[in-house]
């Protein structure tokens, strides 16, 4: 991984975002990296532009019963249901570690009401080494909030104007495809103040077992990831950048270093790699080292200037 | 853990839709342990392929799967020809801790029955007596027995129809034989498992379930707790071996 390295302070791959200066537009999508613990045993997670953790919830969540993730065409689909071990552990324990490497932290932040979700985002947003909040109202696979709060405008901007009142870090809202119109909901969240957008969380989707007729997840349904939506993600994000002015972060599918110009270009100013992980857990470093290379193949002198390019042609 | 090219040097049908691959890297077998497993990413594939370790050699550096094809990629795994390379990440969990015990009883269902012979090798090495009782649906199915018999265990074949060995499944061959040991070790479906820790009150279980990630981050492979339901394991990271009444099956 030597060459690696050598990007880590490459000036064409900088970009900066509210909350956010990276040395990279490249990090893991929450829930696909855990606080990081594991894939630091093979390699240094400072080579990352940033990190977003686990979803962290109020209390402590063992999330649904198992199987919860079924594999699909080009993807998967889980149904973890939010496990972790709650605020205050991921604080005292995991923030402290992850802010011993230099590179960015993004706490995502979930709930079942409003009132659950400020308190949690008032604490992580004031914990030390936290860059930014990504506000999980997206969730496919909780019965109390998530999804809920992400497929109603009205709803979701509540929800972000609350949470930005007690935030110290800008608050980044991640998005849910499982909607008529994202525009409209993308538009509401900015007008109650988020600093950006993250999109796309997982599409909801189901798979049956042949031999008894049972859905495989425990949960029924669950959410698709991987590259098979990536397509989505890229109409999504083109149509979302065309309406608002706060930066997106921008992630579905992406499991090449082309995959991430293609989604800048749609409009993402950094983008995040989640179903890849599990495919290649060197899949970020990877991504990172060839992305020059790629950039050079279509003329991108500097990362920053992909995002949005697909407006200006 | 690591994550390593390695090359296929064998890969046969050894019972009905069961192969055994043998894989060749340079560093994978130096911290593995008996009950471990390895994630082989396969061409095409979202998500890797977790499958215990059945034996390996650390002075060849070489790992014995045992699979059974169950799907695509398994499928596509048995298509793999000598020579090709696999991407594997490992070795991975937690594996079974070695008693010194004077004499273990080794309880193997179906594909459970693979990781078993790398732990008769290593109760052997630490002076066990060994007893295993492997059980599968039918004979066309049974593999394991010269393996473990080649290290020297005492093997009973059970099979459901009775068409090979005892007639039943493993813990009626057990209880029909009166089979004992200073402690139990056992892989394989969960209803056999249930069985396992309603006759055993000292040994080891191993676990198989759905994964994702195979490494500890993506909690797709969690159980709980028996005692403390707060409490939960990753059946990756802290197991997939977990000591008999540790958690709820």
């Amino acid at each position: 991984m030597s060459k690696d390295r050598q990007n880590v302070n490459n000036d064409r791959l900088r970009v900066s975002l509210p909350g956010l200066e990276m040395k990279n537009p490249v990090m893991p999508a929450s829930g696909c990296f855990g606080f990081g613990r594991e894939f630091a045993e093979l390699y240094d997670l400072s080579l990352l532009g940033g990190v977003v953790m686990k979803a962290a919830t109020e209390k402590p969540k063992f999330g649904n019963p198992t199987p919860r993730v079924a594999e699909t065409p080009g993807g998967m689909l889980n149904a973890i249901g939010l496990q972790n071990p709650g605020v205050d552990k991921i604080i005292e324990r995991e923030v402290k570690w992850l802010k011993g490497f230099d590179t960015c932290v993004i706490a995502n932040v979930a709930g079942s009401a409003v009132d659950d979700y400020v308190r949690t985002a008032e604490k992580i947003g004031a914990a030390e080494g936290i860059d930014a909040i990504e506000l999980n109202i997206s969730c496919p696979n909780v019965k109390e909030g998530g999804i809920a709060f992400g497929t109603d405008a009205k709803v979701a901007a509540k929800l972000t104007s609350e949470v930005k009142k007690v935030s110290k870090v800008p608050v980044y809202v991640k998005l849910s495809p499982n909607v008529t119109d994202i525009v409209e909901i993308a538009t509401a969240v900015e007008a109650a103040g988020a600093d950006g957008l993250s999109m796309i969380n997982t599409l909801m989707g189901m798979r049956l077992d042949l031999k008894t007729g049972r859905p495989i997840i425990a949960n029924k349904t669950g959410g698709l990831s991987g590259p098979a939506i990536k397509p989505v993600a890229v109409r999504m994000i083109y149509q979302v950048y065309q309406a608002v002015k706060i930066p997106i972060i921008g992630m579905g599918g992406i499991s090449a270093s082309e995959d991430v110009l293609e989604l800048m270009y749609a409009g993402a100013a950094a983008v995040a790699v989640g179903t890849a992980n599990f495919t290649d857990p060197f899949a970020c470093p990877k991504i990172i080292e060839r992305l020059p290379e790629v950039m050079d193949k279509y003329g991108i002198d500097k990362i920053a200037d992909a995002t949005g390019l697909a407006h200006r042609v | 853990m690591l994550d390593e090219k390695m090359k296929v040097v064998d890969n046969l049908c050894i019972a009905k839709d069961t192969w055994k691959m043998t894989l060749v890297g340079r560093q994978i077998t130096e911290e593995m342990k008996a009950g471990q497993f390895i994630n082989l990413q396969i061409e095409g594939k979202t998500l890797r392929r977790p499958i215990s370790v059945s034996s390996f050699d650390g002075g060849m550096a070489s790992v014995t799967i045992i699979y059974k094809i169950v799907g695509e990629g398994t499928q596509k795994m048995s298509e793999m020809k000598v020579g090709e390379e696999i991407d594997v990440l490992g070795p991975l969990g937690n594996g079974f801790p070695i008693e010194k015990v004077a004499s273990a009883l080794l309880i193997g269902g179906g594909a459970g029955v693979a990781p078993l012979v790398q732990l008769a090798r290593d109760l052997k090495a630490v002076g066990a007596q060994v007893k295993a009782v492997i059980g599968f649906p039918t004979a066309a199915d049974v593999y394991g027995v010269s393996e473990l018999e080649a290290l020297g265990a005492d093997v009973v074949v059970s099979t459901d129809d009775g068409s090979k060995g005892f007639k039943g499944n493993v813990m009626e061959a057990i209880k029909d034989k009166d089979l004992t040991g200073d402690v139990v070790y056992a892989c394989g479906p969960v209803p056999m498992l249930k069985g396992v820790e309603g006759g055993f009150d000292r040994g080891y279980i191993s676990l198989d379930i759905r994964m994702a990630c195979g490494m500890g981050a993506c909690m797709a492979c969690v159980v709980k707790d028996k005692e403390n339901p707060e409490k939960y394991y990753r059946v990756c990271k802290e197991g997939p071996v977990f000591a008999i009444g540790q958690v709820e099956l």
